[in-house]
């Protein structure tokens, strides 16, 4: 019963670890071993995460987008290859694809379409790396990683030049923000 | 007595354990674990606005042909004032020194280091072009100057901070004229700097 109105109350994004621990106390409660004491502790802990997720700063606000419906502008999209690691990041930052085009004087430049497909604003961090014909790493005293935020239900495009004109490939990495 | 001797070694290990200990180590600089604050312009912020910058100069003004130089010979950018307007003191070659290392290295554009508005950066170079210009009787001229502004602004509610950071750059020709120009403005939010970003 508790674990059903956390659920209700918090919609979907309840942590795993403690639906686990929640689960699992309540089923003891059902079978009749729990004791007061304990079903009084779990309704303080699940009252304090309902208000501590439902305060301002975790408030969940998502974004509503409108464009034309016919785009005259056709993205060359480039076969991409992903490799995902951090599953709850590639949730809040799905890669929807990645198109390129070249400047006039033969620049690549590249653009990464992302798409929040949660209500919750998520910060995070770039970087993308550029390679010569060889293969090999262009290093530049420009290399960065760029802190950048998304909101809920946002689609957001990165759009990157290659500073130099021997890139050919390119590799962007994604990373969750450190800051607290 | 053993007691409180027991306490004091437990209290002495817990404190020179190696978890404790402040250690000094390196980080990329490329990395998100670089220190960062709110009311300072880090090195990381630099990187960025010359980046952004240079990615502007590339696409708006080399890749379209815009600048050009005298006699087909590459445009020569010479470094004008770089004002810095905010309530720190650095050396704006943080930000300079970047766009113009990475500029060179698209082989399009000419950078000098003795056409400065200040003192020339390789006096021995300088002394060597007055050389020069004594022998041929021409003298070097830019094509192109470099010019900008770091503004700050500052704002804050009751416990937190919030600091801007607007890069502006300005390419104009030897009249005057403006070729390119962009701003490029950085956003920090806090209470207190914190490690990683």
């Amino acid at each position: 019963m508790t674990l059903f109105m956390t659920r209700f109350i918090l919609g979907i994004e309840i942590p795993l670890c403690f639906t686990y621990t929640l689960g699992r106390k309540t089923g003891v409660f059902f079978e009749g071993v729990m004791k007061m004491k304990t079903l009084f502790s779990t309704m303080i802990v699940t009252a304090l995460l309902a208000a501590s997720l439902l305060s301002e700063g975790c408030a969940t606000k998502s974004m509503n987008t409108v464009q034309n419906a016919q785009t005259e502008g056709i993205p060359m999209m480039v076969m991409d290859q992903r490799i995902l690691t951090d599953p709850s990041l590639s949730r809040s930052v799905y890669i929807v694809g990645v198109n390129e085009a070249y400047t006039e004087d033969g620049y690549r430049k590249v653009q990464v379409q992302l798409y929040n497909r949660t209500r919750r604003m998520k910060a995070f961090t770039y970087r993308v790396e550029w390679y010569d014909k060889d293969g090999m790493l262009i290093g530049s005293p420009l290399d960065h990683r760029t802190p950048t935020q998304i909101e809920g239900g946002q689609r957001k495009s990165i759009p990157i030049l290659a500073t130099s004109p021997k890139a050919v490939d390119f590799r962007f990495t994604f990373m969750e923000s450190l800051a607290k | 007595m053993n007691y409180k001797f027991c306490m004091t070694l437990a209290l002495a290990a817990a404190l020179f354990s190696p978890g404790c200990a402040t250690k000094t180590t390196y980080v990329d600089n490329d990395s998100s674990r670089l220190i960062a604050n709110v009311d300072e312009i880090n090195i990381q912020d630099f990187a960025r606005a010359a980046d952004e910058m240079v990615q502007s100069i590339i696409e708006d003004c080399i890749s379209t042909g815009d600048l050009e130089g005298v006699d087909g010979k590459k445009p020569i950018l010479a470094i004008s004032r770089i004002v810095n307007n905010t309530s720190m003191q650095f050396d704006t070659d943080l930000l300079i020194k970047r766009i113009r290392t990475a500029l060179l290295k698209t082989k399009k554009v000419q950078t000098t280091t003795t056409l400065n508005l200040a003192r020339s950066e390789d006096p021995l170079a300088e002394m060597a072009d007055a050389e020069e210009e004594i022998i041929t009787e021409e003298r070097m001229k830019h094509s192109y100057s470099l010019s900008g502004k770091i503004i700050e602004v500052t704002t804050r509610t009751r416990n937190l901070r919030q600091s801007s950071y607007e890069f502006q750059l300005t390419i104009s020709n030897r009249r005057g004229l403006v070729v390119w120009e962009d701003i490029k403005t950085i956003t920090k939010q806090g209470k207190k700097a914190s490690v990683g970003f």
